[in-house]
């Protein structure tokens, strides 16, 4: 299997205030991975600084044998290294269905945003009945949906979701991780930070605990 | 050495300033120091507004039309005297600002640019069309001056208001350092850096932003009633965009943050205008692309530019991170 | 009644050209363009260039608005957006750029083609006056109210509609998501540049016949521009469409029966009264009815 994504001593931080004390992470293709630990200890300034979106960050970041580190964000995502950020990042004022199809802005997807779309509604089918609605108005559990939806209709290479239950009712959560972890992401790999480590229980292939801004231990994901 | 330098600044400026009509019998000289009175008054207090306060305001010229076209009107149709223009201009300035500050205060930075672009053209075409009460495109003549009647035209005459301008300079330099280093200051500094931070320390925003509005439209009020005791009337050229436009870049030219580049700034530009006025049009233009070239290369105005150098000097060494992300969520 | 109306319908098409650009501006790229008053009269002097030596027909002028209004919004993206773009300041340092580039160039006009206004060509003499209830039509008011709406349907039409449309209005919602699915900022500000510059050249020439072709009228195209779009809720297309009807009919209204000096007075008080209540303008009110 080859390697979607390989990091190599990457220090990351925020003006002066450095988060990440040189992570070293390899995720394969089709792989899960489940990142857990403490809130403050890193696992979100992992995932922003993949995708360039810290203050400052030096190390390696490499996919497919090729440095991600001068690529600016839009590029990254355009090729299919989707971040699913915490607090969704959504545009409040445009109906759902923009929202979704601006997840498909890269000219290869936007051809394709009409079967995509149909997807995203078969694995969410509250968005389906909501597709005229304005974002702004929508529930919690629903932009959260609306979020993931529209990462999917990149059809990304490597999906980073930020605490996909974070602020949700405890059913709600649990139901939009299985689905997560369910999903059939074709050869895509799929990076999953959770303070909350018994939801990943049996749906991961691997466990990687963030400490401090190290990786201090990686597990296989228990079956299920 | 420089420190030195620094303390006596001021002092010799006032010196210079009340030694000049002693060795000058030029009228022209004094014509000039006295515009340049006006409109370092007029940048002091805007920056104050603009840099202290950090907000938008392009109406510190309404401010002073106003109180000048009240001025002239009293004196006109209600025989005032000149000395009772100051009370008035100073009551009307801080009354006008009271009236356009409490809804702009609450509004995000650019809100109270258009805000305040508008007013000074509205009052600016409103003077105008309004020929009964206010002389049309004449504006009004015949007001009280500070110069009495037997002195007009002489150079005595401007000594009058050569005196009159430089007591409201120092008031407005007063003004400006009461309130840029007093605790009203200090709040509107931490209100334009974070507004977060200033209300999670218990800092009145609106409030802070109010009282600096009303202080300095009440001194631009002050400014407003010389111009019309100096001019004996006020006519439409007070609220002229180019005019704005041109003590706009004064302040851009010398930065916002420091009297003394407010000084240079005035007087610099005071000095190109009133030198190369012939050639018109040009002089404008080239004005123009200064104040492009300052702004995309100097982050705080000519006056900051010292403290930038030495901060590129010195401060590269963070530069092996990649700077990865602009101003978020604008 | 009936000529406050056409007034209305006249100046509410004109003022949302300018104003969405301003707005669009504003929400998308986060600075006030203050050199749109100079793009305006830039472009009616191109038009009007145009006009005497190229040809007098309608359509090389209205080309040539356009196209020197875009060439100048592609200018401000070069002089104003990509040098100050994530630098420090940036707020203050593009309203002052914008005026420095609109002091300079407004001056440059009176400098190239003097003081005195010139006159424009007639664009829509093959439309002939009408008269509806007693009030007279000119064939420009007609054919600058049915110009106009055409492009504000087009524009609408292009934003919602289109990929980078959608990806513009992505932009003024929130700058982070939009990184996130791949749009790239700085092509979308030149886009967004480029066709307000556009927009406003278009006003321009099709104001040109009704007003005279000078270097400082675009100051108060602009000033009434920035009014609506205030009014609108900057970034809000429909609130900025809504917003220049009222203005246009308070414009109208004041001329008419109160007279032609109170108009600014009178926008400035509606608009102090609106953004007391709703510090977010029009789109404001269309939030909270929505929620």
């Amino acid at each position: 299997m080859t390697d979607a994504l390989t990091i190599r001593g990457l220090r990351a931080g925020y003006g002066p205030l450095q988060v990440l004390d040189g992570i070293d992470l390899d995720i394969a293709d089709g792989e899960r991975v489940g990142l857990v630990g403490l809130n403050g200890h890193g696992k979100s300034t992992l995932m922003r600084s993949i995708v360039g979106l810290v203050d400052w960050r030096n190390g390696e970041i490499d996919s497919g044998g090729r440095s991600l580190l001068r690529v600016p964000t839009h590029r990254l995502a355009r090729e299919g290294i989707v971040l699913i950020p915490q607090g969704d990042s959504l545009f409040p004022g445009l109906s759902v269905r923009d929202n979704l199809d601006a997840g498909a802005f890269a000219p290869a997807n936007w051809r394709k945003r009409a079967e995509r779309r149909e997807r995203v509604v078969q694995i969410f089918p509250r968005l389906g009945e909501r597709m005229k609605q304005i974002v702004g108005t929508l529930s919690g559990g629903e932009r959260r949906m609306c979020s993931i939806g529209r990462g999917l209709m990149a059809d990304g290479r490597i999906y980073l979701v930020d605490e996909p239950s974070l602020g949700l009712a405890p059913g709600i959560a649990e139901s939009i991780v299985r689905t997560l972890c369910g999903l059939d992401l074709g050869g895509g790999a799929l990076v999953l930070a959770e303070q909350n480590q018994t939801l990943l229980e049996g749906r991961i292939d691997r466990i990687v605990r963030i400490h401090a801004g190290k990786v201090a231990g990686i597990e296989p994901g228990a079956p299920a | 050495m420089p420190e030195k330098l620094d303390r006596l600044f001021w002092p010799i400026i006032a010196a210079l300033a009340v030694a000049l009509p002693f060795y000058t019998d030029d009228s022209y000289v004094l014509a000039e120091m006295i515009l340049f009175g006006m409109y370092f008054s007029i940048n002091l207090m805007w920056s104050l507004v603009i840099g202290t306060a950090g907000l938008y305001s392009f109406g510190t010229l309404a401010f002073v039309g106003i109180a000048a076209y009240a001025c002239a009107w009293l004196s006109i149709n209600h025989a005032f005297p000149w000395w009772l223009y100051p009370p008035v201009g100073l009551v009307l300035g801080a009354f006008a600002g009271l009236l356009v500050a409490l809804p702009a205060v609450r509004l995000r930075g650019v809100y109270f640019a258009l805000l305040t672009i508008g007013l000074v053209e509205a009052c600016g075409q409103y003077v105008v069309a309004d020929v009964t009460n206010f002389g049309g495109a004449q504006g009004l003549v015949g007001a009280d001056s500070i110069i009495p009647p037997s002195k007009q035209g002489l150079t005595e005459g401007y000594v009058y208001a050569y005196a009159g301008i430089g007591a409201i300079v120092v008031v407005a330099l007063l003004t400006y350092w009461w309130v840029a280093s007093g605790r009203l200051g200090l709040r509107l500094r931490t209100a334009r850096e974070s507004e977060p931070v200033a209300q999670a320390i218990g800092i009145d925003i609106p409030r802070a932003r109010l009282a600096v509005f009303v202080i300095t439209s009440a001194v631009l009020g002050l400014v407003g009633a010389f111009r019309a005791s100096y001019d004996a009337g006020a006519n439409k050229s007070v609220f002229s965009f180019s005019t704005l436009l041109i003590l706009f870049a004064m302040i851009v030219v010398g930065g916002i943050s420091s009297p003394k580049g407010i000084l240079i700034g005035t007087g610099l530009l005071l000095y190109i205008e009133q030198h190369y006025n012939s050639s018109g049009a040009p002089r404008l233009i080239a004005l123009g692309v200064i104040m492009l070239v300052l702004t995309l290369f100097t982050t705080d105005g000519l006056a900051g530019l010292p403290a930038q150098l030495r901060r590129r000097l010195a401060g590269t060494g963070k530069a092996a991170a990649t700077p990865a992300h602009a101003d978020e969520g604008s | 009644m009936i000529d406050v109306l056409i007034s209305t319908a006249f100046l509410a098409a004109v003022y949302s050209l300018v104003a969405l650009g301003l707005s669009l501006t504003w929400a998308g790229l986060g600075f006030l363009n203050l050199a749109h008053g100079v793009t305006y009269s830039t472009a009616a002097y191109g038009a009007w260039w145009a006009s005497v030596h190229v040809s007098g027909n309608p359509l090389v002028v209205l080309v040539a608005g356009t196209i020197v209004g875009a060439a100048f919004g592609g200018a401000i993206f070069l002089l104003v957006f990509l040098p100050l773009d994530g630098k420090r300041n940036f707020d203050l340092r593009t309203l002052i750029a914008t005026l420095a580039i609109a002091l300079g160039t407004e001056n440059l006009l009176l400098d190239r083609f003097g003081p005195q206004p010139h006159t424009f060509p007639a664009l829509f003499d093959w439309l002939s006056p009408i008269e509806i209830s007693g009030t007279n039509v000119t064939a420009d008011q007609q054919g600058a109210v049915l110009a106009a709406t055409v492009l504000v349907i087009a524009f609408v039409a292009l934003l919602t509609g289109s990929r980078m449309g959608l990806g513009v209005r992505a932009l003024t919602q929130n700058v982070e998501g939009a990184t996130l699915v791949g749009i790239d900022r700085r092509t979308a500000a030149l886009a967004i540049l480029i066709v307000s510059g556009a927009l406003c050249g278009l006003a321009a020439v099709l104001l040109g016949p009704v007003y005279f072709v000078s270097y400082d009228n675009g100051l108060q195209p602009m000033i009434k521009g920035l009014t609506v779009a205030m009014l609108g809720g900057l970034g809000s297309v429909r609130g900025t469409i809504i917003a220049a009807v009222i203005v246009a009919f308070v414009e109208a209204m004041t001329a008419t029966y109160i007279g032609a000096e109170n108009v600014l007075v009178a926008l400035f008080l509606l608009i102090a009264i609106v953004l007391l209540v709703r510090p977010r303008g029009i789109a404001g009110i269309l939030e909270t009815t929505r929620a």
